[in-house]
């Protein structure tokens, strides 16, 4: 495919109301992708997280867990940066991720400092509470 | 005129178009996103696609994927239900250019009332009475903005032109503050609506929000349907509604109704709408117009026979309206209680599987839901799982049917505000009636945590 024939479908993607094209001529395989204008792109301030019984056991000490059952996000919001990522030093009380559930975002806090050894959980899925979210080391 | 129509809603509203289009001789496609695959509603109707994954943006706000799915079904209307795309003129348009029927106003209508100062003008000019201030936007100078306040007296509140629904709004207690209140708010409705228009009115201090439902076809008639009660809120959202409105002059109420029906005669309105007001010592004073099917319709139907949603289709189809004012006769009294998947003390949400659930039923009760025992509420949507719904001679009977249907009601596996709603029907103020829409959340501060 020459970069004219490119450019002639990357243009009409731009002008469709497609989000994705895909053609295949021959032994190549074309794949254009466009940003959903309408997908969520921000994080509602946080609102207060439901109280959260302590957990005396010490495996459990060094895990962070989901409060409630909802949609994981790890970046304040689409395309920005993670709020915590692997090998960094958390504090205790610092935002490492929110969860989305029925258009409240819930702010996911450490109760511990300590270095973040393990993300358990990806991004976009859905947690269920309890669920442990983080390792600190 | 369509006899197939593709329902643009998930849950219960989704449900309840489905009955009245089978209601009605007419076939249903139930379109849900990959979360609502499994959910009984969608079993249930003629034909079902699924338009995308589960993150609203993605497919029940995702209007390529809804038109397209109305072209593979052959569906020849659209029901956008309440939410979602219901008050979105680009949407209306889309569909009308697209050859097919958008079950709701035209896209000129929903425009208008989406623009809170057109509405206001456009209302003003049809003689409903509209709360004090300017039907205009603000002017840019500081002083003219000044003047505007002091001749309405404070306290003011500054809302968005593009806001409705409690959002983009500052009240201003005196005049030092509005100059920077209006700064503040202008900032935020850029950012949210797009729209950084601003208009200036009096702030009321204690009202009650008053509604009136209208119908009307595409041939100028129009009627009101009586008017409901939705002063229980918090955080602006409706819990508790009944109708009629407790202790307001009927006579009072039926001068407003007709000036609503003027109103949408006037600007050749189609379909149902609410005319939402703010009613304090004696006096109506409009806010805003909802384009759509509302939320709280049962209570209007309940008292007036008339099977709102049917009405709404049978519109669509361009029939002439058969029901004239005089034929509506209000009977007794109804309330609806919406049954959130929530925590009853924290608010916090509740999604999850439902291990239990039992439905109140008898003379007088109707529960309308989406939800059965094993069925799974998804985190991704609002939180409403039923809502339940009396009818009885007088309120006292409607309350006391409703204390019956509240006690019978069991949910296991997730947490509700059933115990909330059991709680504020024991509330001596709201039993007496009357209450403004402050008093829920004065209460919720007051009531002592279990």
């Amino acid at each position: 495919m020459d970069s004219a024939r490119i450019k002639g479908l990357m243009d009409l993607l731009a002008e469709s109301d497609l989000l994705e094209l895909s053609l295949t001529e021959g032994d190549s395989t074309l794949r254009l992708f466009k940003q959903a204008g309408q997908v969520i792109t921000s994080v509602a301030p946080a609102v207060t997280a439901a109280p959260t019984p302590a957990t005396p056991v010490a495996s459990s000490a060094v895990e962070i867990k989901a409060s409630l059952y909802g949609v994981l996000h790890l970046t304040p919001a689409v395309g920005e940066a993670p709020f915590v990522s692997v090998g960094q030093a958390i504090e205790a009380g610092q935002t490492v991720a929110v969860i989305e559930a029925m258009k409240m975002f819930h702010p996911v806090k450490a109760k511990v400092a300590g270095k973040l050894v393990e993300i358990l959980a990806q991004a976009g899925v859905e947690v269920e509470a309890g669920q442990a979210l983080f390792r600190l080391g | 005129m369509f006899d197939k129509v593709l329902i643009a809603n998930r849950g219960e509203i989704a449900l309840r178009i489905a009955r009245a289009c089978h209601g009605l001789g007419i076939k249903t496609v139930a379109v849900h996103s990959e979360a609502d695959r499994h959910a009984q509603y969608v079993q249930n109707a003629d034909e079902s696609l699924c338009i995308g994954p589960a993150a609203p943006g993605l497919s029940y706000l995702n209007q390529t994927a809804l038109l397209f799915a109305a072209r593979v079904s052959g569906a020849q209307a659209i029901h956008p239900g309440y939410g979602f795309l219901s008050e979105n003129a680009g949407f209306a348009e889309r569909i009308e250019a697209a050859g097919l029927t958008f079950i709701g106003p035209s896209a000129a209508c929903i425009r208008t009332m989406g623009d809170k100062v057109a509405a206001k003008r456009a209302m003003r000019e049809a003689g409903v009475p509209c709360v004090p201030g300017p039907d205009s936007s603000m002017p840019s100078d500081d002083a003219s903005i000044l003047a505007i306040a002091a001749d309405i007296g404070y306290p003011v509140i500054v809302k968005a032109a593009g806001g409705g629904g409690g959002r983009g709004m500052r009240v201003v207690q005196a005049e030092a503050e509005l100059l920077a209140a209006i700064g503040l708010t202008r900032e935020e409705a850029r950012l949210a609506f797009g729209n950084p228009e601003l208009y200036i009115e009096k702030f009321l201090g204690h009202p009650r929000h008053v509604e009136i439902q209208v119908l009307c076809d595409a041939h100028g008639h129009a009627i009101w349907l009586g008017c409901r009660d939705c002063s229980l809120q918090r955080r602006h959202q409706k819990v508790l509604e009944e109708a009629p409105a407790p202790g307001i002059d009927p006579a009072l109420i039926a001068t407003i109704g007709e000036r609503c029906a003027e109103a949408c005669r006037r600007i050749g309105y189609r379909g149902v709408g609410t005319f939402e007001f703010l009613y304090e010592d004696g006096e109506f004073f409009f806010i805003e117009m909802n384009t759509r099917l509302q939320v709280e319709h049962p209570v209007t139907e309940m008292t007036t026979g008339i099977d709102i949603v049917q009405q709404q289709l049978r519109m669509a189809r361009g029939e002439v309206l058969s029901v004239r004012q005089e034929d509506v006769q209000l009977n007794g009294h109804s309330l609806e209680c919406r049954i959130n998947a929530e925590d009853p003390l924290t608010f916090m949400p509740t999604p999850g599987l439902i291990q239990r659930w039992e439905v109140p039923g008898g003379f007088g009760v109707r529960v309308d839901s989406h939800v059965t025992t094993g069925y799974r509420v998804p985190p991704y949507y609002d939180s409403m799982v039923a809502k339940v719904i009396t009818h009885g001679a007088t309120r006292e009977d409607a309350m006391a049917r409703m204390r019956l249907a509240l006690s019978e009601m069991v949910v296991e596996g997730i947490s509700t505000n059933i115990s909330l709603h059991r709680e504020i029907l024991d509330d001596p103020a709201f039993c007496a009636g009357g209450v403004d829409i402050h008093h829920l959340e004065r209460w919720l501060q007051q009531r002592s945590p279990t």
